[in-house]
């Protein structure tokens, strides 16, 4: 995440969410959403964007001398919604191979097991970029991290329920 | 002073290092903490991450039982 804060070259970022659009296209394959994946995709990229710039006014609010370059915030923000379209295509296929509803049988069980443990993982891994993301972008020490985190948080989550309630997304692609 | 491309490397590496200063958590005892939490995760951290995530899956599933099976049906709708 070092060498991707220092890099120049936004075309990797720009395929990242390139691959989110393609998804939201096939998943629609899987499963129709309520609403068009085009959409869907142009509001993903919407929060993407506005979890950028969040952290960026965060930045320039803190440190009123530096001036805020936006491309180590495109890059590595993309970069740590690596983990997120893992879990969301992989889940896909996981619909379609082994839908849903697990039962109690010990298969049932056994993929229950596997499937929160490979979740975890992946939530891990997402927690580590976005932390590193924070970190790199912002220059920010880690009680810094911590709260900026926080009041994010803050503000997604109820704006999270406020989209599953309108039926946008079940589990938001942040 | 004559510059190669390994002095030019390592200059390149030491700006990239120092382009952030090290975290500081304003205790030592926390500081120390977070670097000895850290360090592992900062070579492959998926070595510490895929058995301590099925350690915690095994232990949602002994303190809660067939919540977690009714958990991975929400989720797989999740998508």
């Amino acid at each position: 995440m070092r060498a991707i804060s220092q890099d120049t070259d936004v075309m990797q970022a720009f395929i990242i969410l390139t691959a989110v659009v393609i998804y939201f296209f096939s998943a629609n394959n899987f499963r129709p959403y309520t609403h068009h994946p085009a959409l869907l995709s142009f509001i993903t990229i919407l929060h993407i964007l506005g979890t950028m710039l969040f952290f960026a006014l965060f930045t320039s609010l803190s440190d009123k001398k530096k001036h805020t370059h936006m491309r180590p915030f495109f890059l590595l923000f993309s970069y740590a919604l690596i983990p997120t379209l893992i879990w969301f295509i992989v889940n896909s296929w996981l619909f379609v191979l082994i839908p849903p509803p697990r039962t109690l049988s010990f298969l049932g069980k056994g993929f229950s097991i596997l499937y929160m443990s490979f979740s975890v993982a992946l939530l891990a891994w997402k927690m580590i970029l976005i932390y590193l993301a924070i970190r790199y972008a912002t220059g920010f020490q880690f009680f810094r991290i911590a709260y900026s985190l926080f009041i994010y948080l803050a503000i997604v989550i109820p704006y999270s329920l406020l989209l599953y309630s309108i039926g946008l997304f079940r589990v938001p692609f942040l | 002073m004559r510059t190669t491309p390994f002095t030019e490397s390592i200059d390149k590496s030491m700006q990239s290092i120092f382009a952030i200063p090290p975290n500081d958590l304003h205790h030592k005892l926390l500081t120390n903490w977070y670097k000895l939490a850290t360090s592992p995760l900062k070579r492959m951290p998926f070595i510490y991450i895929v058995p301590l995530s099925l350690g915690a899956s095994l232990a949602v599933y002994m303190l809660f039982g067939q919540l977690i099976i009714q958990l991975v049906s929400l989720l797989q709708y999740g998508f």
